[in-house]
């Protein structure tokens, strides 16, 4: 059945996009490891506070679980465009401050504050999730399409380099129960709170749960990437040892470079190495594309248990590349090396960004607002 | 043996009527929300259904074993588990998702194919009816394509289910229709 297969797919896609850094919080409560999404919207939310996106309608907010229900390929798009990081620039733009995952009593209002009456948006910026959408008169899109990307770039990396070393801080503090939402729902309605096991350890294990590709899958899509990823592995597989502990660390640096600067000079090398990779990609498409070939290695060699509900996976292109390295040890490496070369691009992405945002600064002026919320974000977090 | 027979016809008259109902449809129709405000008399902003919740209604002397199960994509293929020995079926529509009635229809059609359903009655409730675009019973009843059901009672009640418009309309018609 192809559609199984697709089904597959996209279940791999979503798992995968479900690790990244910024979906790894319930866009509206932050509580950890969200396995519903908003389609329409496409950000990741727990299954509490989709409960209350349901109450909403679907032409507002149309739920899904990344589990337990079908998908068609647009759903995905949307979720592979968005994310949480660009959700919440959009949607709570001019928001004061984020309420903390313990403070909230009224998670409801929040929720109906945010997308309902759209309290905090921004609105010139146009939304996220809507750029697939109609078409609108071509002067009116491009004019539009110039402020979105804006908001894009810091939230590709900005904001999200530096939540891992936060992470580390917050979830400790955080209570792992909470009161049960909304005034009416008695807990006779509310499923156990899931206690999730890696909750004290994300900061840990930030690295590998970051987007993370094996080189050949980034030869799937990127032709350019091709020849140098194919000289990767090997080096890699040497160098693992080594090299391991320190990635853990240069990849957090990496992130955190902007505040810490701290640099062990084999992260340096490191980092490198990396940029020479990463030259080859193209910053407009990349990102994207990048998180597809993600999916598929990382489920198909670490998941198989749990992504295996109905039906195998059986002939899907990627399949050859995760079953050929069956060592996980290699694996880790590939995937550590991966996401190490994942944050170079993310700084070019910026690169290229910061230089057509200053060309296009001089058009708008809505730059100011989204480089403030995410250095708001920046200070958040430490 | 005039006594007992007085007695075997005080209880008939008297003694609750039983009747088993299932309530089913696609993912955020609304059934737990119409469970609960049938039950409690409360609006409940309930999480999506993993699974069912199974409440007894007492309303006109009939106590309806209500099964709500969840509508979710993978979930639905758990309904004919809940088949067996149904006295009615409620299928609940989210008259504000146009786009989604086609698949709720045909899931309603295939759904009706099971013979151990060839018996139970159908209340279909079109929920949702608060929201601007909703669409009215009558609407829903051509897109469901319920002129098509022979040989099946069935009845469409337009409803709210966090106002409760409507819910009890639908029990009436149960309570009468129940063989």
């Amino acid at each position: 059945m192809s559609n199984a297969k697709e089904q597959a797919k996209f279940k791999k896609i979503l798992s995968d996009l479900s690790k990244k850094e910024e979906n790894r919080e319930c866009a509206d409560c932050t509580s950890q490891r969200p396995d519903w999404a908003s389609v329409n919207l496409g950000l990741f939310i727990c299954i509490r506070c989709s409960g209350l996106h349901r109450s909403l309608g679907t032409h507002i907010s149309f739920v899904r679980s990344a589990v337990i229900d079908d998908w068609k390929q647009e759903q995905i798009d949307t979720m592979l465009r968005v994310g949480n990081a660009k959700a919440k620039a959009y949607w709570e733009a001019t928001a004061p401050e984020r309420p903390k995952y313990s403070e909230f009593d009224n998670i409801e209002q929040w929720i109906n504050d945010k997308y309902v009456r759209k309290l905090y948006i921004d609105k010139e910026v146009t939304p996220p999730h809507s750029i697939g959408g109609s078409q609108k008169i071509i002067a009116k899109t491009i004019a539009k399409e110039a402020p979105r990307k804006k908001i894009e770039s810091p939230t590709n990396t900005a904001p999200q380099s530096p939540q891992p070393t936060s992470d580390t801080t917050s979830t400790t503090t955080r209570p792992k129960s909470r009161a049960p939402i909304g005034s009416t729902g008695s807990s006779a309605f509310i499923p156990k709170e899931r206690v999730n096991p890696f909750a004290t350890k994300p900061a840990i294990n930030v690295a590998p749960a970051q987007p993370v590709k094996p080189n050949p899958e980034v030869d799937m899509f990127e032709e350019d990437f091709k020849e140098e990823q194919i000289k990767a592995p090997p080096t890699a597989t040497k160098k693992k040892k080594t090299v391991k502990k320190s990635k853990d660390g240069s990849t957090k640096d990496g992130d955190s470079s902007v505040k810490k600067k701290k640099k062990k000079k084999v992260e340096s090398d490191l980092l490198n190495v990396d940029s020479m990779f990463s030259s080859h990609l193209h910053v407009s498409h990349s990102s994207n594309e990048l998180e597809i070939g993600t999916t598929h290695h990382v489920r198909s060699t670490h998941d198989t248990p749990n992504s295996a509900p109905t039906t195998p996976f059986t002939k899907d292109p990627f399949t050859d590349e995760s079953g050929s390295d069956s060592d996980e040890d290699v694996d880790e490496v590939f995937s550590n090396k991966n996401k190490s070369n994942e944050k170079k691009p993310q700084v070019q992405i910026t690169n290229n960004m910061q230089s057509k945002k200053e060309s296009i600064m001089s058009l708008f002026n809505t730059d100011s607002p989204s480089s403030k919320t995410s250095n708001n974000d920046i200070i958040s977090f430490f | 043996m005039g006594n007992l027979n007085l007695k075997q016809l005080l209880e008939g008259l008297f003694k609750n009527k039983e009747a088993r109902i299932l309530m089913v449809g696609l993912d955020a129709a609304g059934k737990t929300t119409i469970l609960y405000k049938l039950k409690l008399d409360e609006t409940v902003t309930p999480v999506p259904t993993i699974g069912f919740n199974v409440e007894t209604v007492q309303y006109k002397k009939i106590t309806f074993t209500m099964w709500d199960v969840g509508g979710q994509d993978k979930l639905r293929l758990l309904w004919r588990h809940y088949y067996a020995n149904t006295n009615a079926v409620i299928f609940v529509i989210d008259s504000n998702d146009r786009d989604r009635i086609g698949e709720a229809k045909d899931e309603l059609h295939k759904m009706l194919q099971d013979s151990q359903l060839a018996d139970s009655i159908l209340l279909v409730f079109a929920n949702k009816q608060d929201l601007p675009n909703a669409m009215d019973a009558n609407d829903v009843k051509n897109k469901l394509d319920l002129l098509n059901l022979k040989q099946r009672t069935w009845f469409i009640q337009p409803c709210c289910a966090t106002t409760g418009e409507g819910l009890f309309d639908g029990l009436d018609w149960l309570a009468s229709n129940l063989k």
